[in-house]
């Protein structure tokens, strides 16, 4: 064996070895998830909303209603911007101001999440006079229009540009190119960049700290302050009581569930309904 | 085919209109407020959660508190964010000249902040405030430092590292602790001082007194200071503590008591400290907590309906809420503080006028 | 006729009805920038006026004295952020390395869908594991290594397992997808012709990689590395849970620290005084500056690499 052999062979197991390591983090860590989450799940923690401190019982259903509402206000504020910005980028393609955008979309991705949660707390939270849950929704949009803008440039690039000249040969309008064309083409990708925009926002903390603040109660307002799954697990996982540390595995197991859910789940499940009725 | 690209702006829509819809529903509602919110130490959120609780189910008021740390809860009363904050260290002139109107401090309870540790065994250390001041001056550094193992004559303590865990948020638990150090010690009171947050000479930080109790109960050799209830509910050994008149005392419901009962001549504002109380029986890093409310209630758009809620809760809170505090290892409030008590709560007003 | 003309205003209507909401949503995006900046700046000015520019470079955070400076924070975010770097890069190039020239697509896709899995994870899980299953591993290590050296030197930072360390190991993991996917991402753009034309010379898979694929993407390499980077600064829940919250300029790896993301998310809840507010909203507006410097110059540097 030569040296150049021994080292291609040498090279070749220390990459394997290297995805090999990333798989058993992977594994290590989504097996404590499972181990200890699964341990103390009942039906309770599904249905109650917390005991008061130190007793034992209850429940997170206050932190599920609370991710949902949040999570969903916040898709519901952030989508149209997402979208009309991820429109307005694809169709100026090459121009200045549409490179400047997509620049800020990319920066804005970047922002820390703890730096939009004091926005949200001096910007809204003090105005409002009050945590609220709409306050939280408000800082994570700030989280979901970049991304969903960015998915929705990359898919809308992705359509072939035949099906929009044949529009426009017809005499059809660039918006109605867009909308009856471009976007009916893309819309399986968009929605599933949706999706994902969503499970990320789903789990995120630090924007929440300062404005959703947290609820012992099953909250339904918006406006008023509101748990959420990931709060929970921060605020749990740093108590200590064995009772809610365990609470917040189960919190964890929970979460990374309905993240599965959205990213994949959800994802498959649109895409297989968009194809069927195509 | 036609529809799909607009589903997701049709369900913005619905849950804008929704958002909207819920929101009017809730200021439409006026007059029978039932819901409260505050913020604050940690030290009395394991009473105040019980006791909003039991509320809850007395009167349907749901009061939703948040154990962020006194200082927190004096910040979210100053933006006024909440119904009414919570601290353990009662505001200076200063900080209630900075809040823009009187505040009044409502007492709930008293409490003792203990210092409980991580040893093999558990063994039922005994400490002075010398002792204590110079661990958490960095000055002692090993469990079986002459000093510690002169006030345990019977126990062997190990050759082991001591880790210093405190605060790393602003906490009236600190500043219990910190004040009793200036205290016993001259020089802790020159180096360091007494406040919320203070600069550590030694030690890590952990959020909360639920933060620090988690880190204590993590890490062999450990040492930090937490509020007694956090000690018992979770099973950690506490260290009894000379007291001024020279008397190792073990924290308790009974001892934090004997604390409050030696101030006699309490200030009508019940602004008190009672550390290193003079009382034979006392544990000398005792306090009282507070809760904080503005007088004039009439601020921020507040309702007359909040006002009288706040009220009807502190209230409650003074009279059939101090049942609880046994319960959970907080000593009651003496009687001659309940009085006082209920007399600034009555002297809340709303534009001017008291509020029925 | 008239109903012609009706339809066709109709229509322009449309026209311009979306070319404005799409233009809107765009200067809402770039205006975002700007009102975060602005709104960071404003409310933080009660800490320029006091501390200038000092604030940068001095080292203490002292509530009780209403001290406050940013170095120890700094200090602390850029040690547990190229330190994390420096760890995971290798395995990173690895990775992407096995998934585009060894690995077939039976084992390619599913360890990509994996390592998606792994970049899905919220900060907060990351953060969870790292105080309960982490932690008292470093702490183990660190009672080991004490006795290894004579201790002495560790006594201060105690060994509670929190610290740089464990924050820095934690980073590690969590932009080991990112990296990794993006480094991907430039590997599978290398011309399949030059890969074959330099195999046919008889050069080993492993030559090929190192004289062919790997100067191909150097740049866009860089560019990955330094958006993982700014990842790693920014990352706030995990490290907050792990760090140790010490306000002090960390003399070794094993001192507890703060990183200004974790020094804002420990205490701006708790400060009071409009001083200390400001201070912590200082530290978000240099996070912030920070976050975008680098990520504005990753894509630039990205792009370069894409165009070459």
């Amino acid at each position: 064996m030569t040296r150049r052999t021994f080292k291609n062979n040498v090279m070749g197991l220390l990459v394997a070895a290297s995805a090999g390591l990333l798989i058993a983090v992977l594994a290590v860590i989504l097996w404590h998830i499972f181990i200890s989450g699964i341990r103390y799940l009942n039906w309770d923690f599904f249905t109650k909303a917390p005991a008061p401190m130190g007793e034992s019982g209850g429940g997170v259903f206050n932190a599920i209603v609370g991710t949902f509402l949040i999570t969903f206000v916040a898709a519901a504020i952030g989508t149209p911007f997402g979208i009309f910005a991820g429109i307005y980028v694809s169709e100026h393609r090459g121009q200045r101001f549409a490179d400047i955008v997509r620049l800020c979309a990319d920066a804005l991705q970047g922002v820390p999440s703890i730096v939009i949660g004091i926005f949200g707390y001096t910007f809204l939270v003090v105005r409002f006079r009050s945590y609220s849950a709409l306050s939280a929704s408000i800082a994570l949009a700030f989280m979901f229009v970049p991304t969903t803008a960015r998915v929705t440039e990359e898919v809308l690039n992705l359509v072939p540009s035949g099906l929009k000249e044949a529009a426009y040969a017809l005499g059809a309008r660039p918006s109605s190119v867009v909308w009856n064309v471009s976007i009916k083409t893309a819309a399986s990708g968009i929605t599933s960049g949706l999706m994902t925009s969503m499970a990320r926002v789903a789990g995120e903390t630090a924007p929440l700290l300062f404005t959703a603040f947290g609820s012992r109660y099953i909250e339904w307002n918006m406006l008023r302050p509101m748990s959420a799954l990931p709060l929970q697990i921060y605020i749990y996982a740093s108590s200590p009581y064995p009772a809610l540390q365990q609470q917040a595995w189960s919190a964890a197991f929970v979460l990374v569930l309905l993240i599965l859910l959205l990213q994949y789940g959800a994802k498959h499940l649109i895409a297989r309904v968009l194809r069927v009725k195509a | 085919m036609k529809n799909h690209g607009r589903l997701p702006l049709i369900a913005a829509t619905l849950l804008m209109i929704g958002l909207a819809l819920s929101g009017c529903s809730s200021s439409s509602q006026a007059p029978a407020v039932t819901n409260l919110s505050g913020a604050g130490a940690t030290f009395p959120y394991p009473l105040y959660s019980k006791m909003f609780d039991t509320y809850n189910g007395v009167t349907g008021v749901r009061v939703n508190y948040n154990s962020i740390g006194s200082g927190g809860g004096i910040k979210a009363l100053t933006d006024k964010t909440v119904d009414f904050g919570a601290s353990d260290a009662f505001l200076t002139d200063e900080e209630e000249a900075a809040m823009g109107a009187p505040v009044l401090h409502i007492p709930t309870c008293v409490g003792s902040v203990v210092l409980s540790y991580n040893l093999d065994g558990n063994p039922a250390l005994k400490l002075d405030g010398t002792v204590v001041a110079n661990i958490f001056l960095g000055k002692i550094t090993r469990w079986n430092d002459a000093s510690i193992t002169a006030l345990n004559p019977g126990l062997s303590l190990p050759n082991l590292a001591i880790t210093v865990v405190h605060r790393s948020d602003g906490s009236g638990t600190t500043s219990i602790f910190t004040s009793y150090l200036s205290a016993v010690s001259a020089e802790w009171k020159s180096s360091v001082g007494a406040g919320k947050s203070v600069s550590w000479p030694a030690g890590v930080g952990g959020k909360g007194n639920d933060g620090v109790a988690g880190m204590i109960s993590q890490a062999k050799g450990s040492i930090g200071y937490i509020e007694l209830v956090y000690a018992v509910q979770s099973n950690m050994p506490f260290a009894s503590l000379m007291n001024a008149s020279g008397k190792f005392v073990v924290p308790s419901l009974s001892s934090s008591g004997a604390a409050a009962a030696v101030a006699s001549d309490l200030p009508d504002d019940l602004r008190v400290n009672i550390v290193n109380s003079p009382g034979a029986d006392a544990y000398p890093i005792s306090s009282f907590t507070w809760i904080l409310v503005y007088k004039e209630q009439d601020y921020a758009g507040r309702t007359l309906g909040q006002a009288q809620a706040l009220k009807n809760l502190l209230t409650w809170v003074l009279t059939d809420g101090q049942a609880i505090n046994a319960g959970l290892s907080y000593a009651r409030l003496p009687e001659p503080a309940v009085t006082k008590a209920l007399a600034l709560v009555g002297s809340m007003t709303y534009d001017g006028t008291a509020i029925p | 006729m008239a109903q012609r003309s009706h339809s066709d205003r109709r229509e322009l209507i449309r026209e311009h009805a979306f070319s404005a909401a799409g233009l809107t949503a765009a200067i809402a995006l770039v205006a975002t920038i700007v009102l975060f900046f602005v709104q960071l700046f404003v409310t933080s000015r009660a800490s320029r006026t006091a501390f200038g520019l000092s604030f940068l470079w001095r080292s203490e955070w002292n509530p009780v004295t209403e001290q406050f400076a940013a170095l120890p924070m700094v200090v602390g975010t850029l040690a547990t952020g190229f330190g994390a770097l420096l760890i995971s890069t290798p395995f990173a190039l690895g990775i992407a390395i096995f998934l585009a020239d060894y690995a077939g697509k039976k084992v390619a896709e599913p360890i990509k869908y994996l390592i998606g899995l792994l970049g899905g994870l919220p900060s907060v899980i990351f953060g969870l594991w790292g105080l309960f299953v982490l932690v008292p591993l470093v702490s183990k290590f660190e009672v080991w290594f004490g006795n290894l050296v004579g201790s002495e030197a560790l006594v201060a930072s105690g060994t509670t397992g929190v610290g740089l360390l464990a924050a820095i190991l934690l980073l590690a993991i969590m932009i080991l997808p990112f990296s990794s996917s993006l480094i991907l991402e430039s590997l599978l753009v290398v011309p399949a012709e030059l890969k074959e034309g330099a195999l046919a010379l008889g050069a080993t898979k492993w030559d090929t990689i190192q004289s062919i694929e790997l100067p191909y993407v150097r740049k866009s390499t860089v560019g990955a590395l330094v958006l993982s980077l700014g990842r790693a600064l920014g990352e706030t829940m995990a490290v907050t849970m792990v760090i140790g919250n010490g306000m002090k300029m960390p003399r070794t790896l094993f001192d507890p620290g703060n990183t200004l993301a974790s020094a804002i998310a420990n205490q701006f809840l708790e400060a009071t005084s409009p001083l200390y507010v400001a201070s912590l909203i200082e530290l978000a507006l240099i996070l912030f500056v920070i976050a975008i410097i680098i990520n504005i110059a990753a894509r630039v540097i990205l792009r370069r690499g894409v165009q070459q």
